[in-house]
């Protein structure tokens, strides 16, 4: 039962919500608007799973005093005053806001900065010259970024054109071809889940 | 009735079922199936004997992605994945950003611990949730990878802007990395950061080339019948629009 019945549940939603969108009909659509609405209710369900396991593990570093125990209390009383703060003065208050901007917002916008740092890095990497196919990669690259810089185009105004015509014709190309095929992937994938032949969600081995 | 528009994607979908249903036929008696090599998955068991040997943790996550058919793909890498480190009793760590995920990947691992006879090596405290705030979810991996020194990084899944923050963070570590997305802004990150990339559609055939279960193979031929189909469509499609005929688009847009 533990088994079935999340395949049963798994094949009566994936089949209501697939009809819907091969068949007009007012029930159906009804129905599968319904369930919809339910997945956007269970997933906000699981956000407390979640924050319960962030304090189960915590706490237990806590208690257990394992190494590095003093950021775990760092992130326990964090997570408890944001959630006092957020639930006693609404999301609306100038608390909630100072924090969301001046802690949040900054601390995420200088993680994402580290992207600029990471691309050159990871560029120098894979562009070292081992073999053909690093040969074409590193050539393609060093002609695209020459021709999205004004010295490239101070060198030859050719190199902006060529760096547009290898983004957009086989660089597209390329990509067209790995959404089609991931595309099609996701269509075989979604299917063997509605039919129950991929049961990842059901804790049953897959 | 059906609705206006989708007669061929109904007409595509049937011809996929049809002809997975066939090749699982076709394959259900065959000791031996064929399908093509994939490096990728080919050297997860080496991320994980190295992991073995040196006595250090392999680190799995689903990336930033919802509950998308990439997730479910990277599900079945985890199961194997989780299957392999009981086998060599290996540790394996889990990180989720998205709290409907968790639960999942804590079940699948704890399937897979026990069905390798290993129930006591599982430890739930090892799969973990971390926020479903982006730079969050990467400042937490990045805190995972750099204490526990990972020897093995595995990230399967829909990645977003996290992909290359996630990969630096693994090769600054020294882990030995494979990673799989069909997200194409996010392969060309994967493939300059890590050892080894499932490009697009080698993801979703993850499961069946890993199991080499029979449904799961018929599944991987009807993408494949469908993916001729698609390549004809558009061969086809091209000399016709150039020579001035739109029936094929016609017909498509049925």
């Amino acid at each position: 039962m533990k088994t079935v019945l999340p395949m049963i549940v798994t094949f009566v939603g994936g089949a209501v919500v697939l009809l819907d969108y091969f068949v007009e009909g007012s029930w159906i659509s009804a129905t599968s608007n319904a369930f919809l609405s339910w997945s956007v209710l269970l997933a906000a369900f699981s956000t407390f799973l979640g924050g319960a396991n962030i304090l189960f593990i915590h706490v237990r570093n806590l208690k257990d005093r394992r190494p590095n125990w003093g950021l775990s209390v760092i992130l326990v009383l964090s997570l408890v005053a944001w959630f006092v703060v957020g639930v006693v003065g609404t999301t609306e208050s100038d608390i909630y806001k100072f924090v969301w901007e001046n802690v949040y917002s900054s601390l995420s916008a200088t993680m994402f900065a580290l992207n600029a740092f990471f691309i050159a890095s990871a560029a120098y990497r894979s562009f070292r010259l081992r073999g053909a196919e690093s040969a074409i990669l590193m050539t393609a690259a060093v002609l695209v970024m020459m021709g999205r810089v004004g010295i490239g185009e101070a060198i030859s105004s050719r190199l902006p054109m060529l760096a547009d015509w290898l983004m957009s014709i086989p660089g597209t190309a390329g990509m067209r071809g790995i959404t089609i095929g991931g595309a099609l992937g996701a269509v075989t994938v979604g299917l063997r889940v509605i039919l129950g032949l991929e049961r990842g969600g059901t804790g049953m081995s897959v | 009735m059906l609705r206006a528009g989708s007669i061929a994607d109904l007409t595509v979908l049937v011809l996929m079922i049809a002809s997975g249903i066939y090749y699982y036929r076709k394959f259900a008696s065959d000791k031996v199936v064929p399908i093509r090599r994939i490096r990728g998955l080919d050297t997860i068991d080496e991320a994980i004997g190295r992991a073995t040997e040196m006595g250090r943790p392999v680190h799995f996550t689903t990336g930033f992605g919802d509950l998308v058919a990439d997730t479910f793909a990277a599900f079945a890498v985890l199961d194997y994945v989780a299957r392999q480190c009981a086998r060599y009793n290996a540790r394996l760590i889990v990180s989720n950003s998205q709290p409907v995920v968790h639960p999942i990947t804590e079940n699948i691992v704890k399937t897979a611990y026990t069905m390798e006879g290993r129930p006591d090596s599982f430890k739930s405290s090892d799969i973990r949730y971390l926020s479903d705030t982006q730079q969050a979810y990467v400042s937490g991996v990045w805190g995972i990878m750099e204490r526990e020194k990972v020897a093995a990084n595995i990230m399967m899944g829909y990645f977003f802007a996290e992909s290359l923050l996630l990969a630096e963070c693994g090769n600054r570590v020294g882990a030995f990395q494979v990673a799989g997305t069909a997200s194409t802004p996010q392969l060309p990150f994967f493939v300059a950061a890590c050892d080894y990339t499932l490009i697009g559609e080698e993801l979703f055939a993850a499961g069946a080339y890993l199991t080499r279960d029979p449904v799961r193979i018929g599944a991987i031929m009807a993408q494949d019948i469908a993916k001729l189909l698609v390549i004809a469509l558009i061969a086809l499609g091209a000399v016709m629009y150039t020579v001035g005929s739109t029936f094929l688009a016609g017909l498509c847009d049925l």
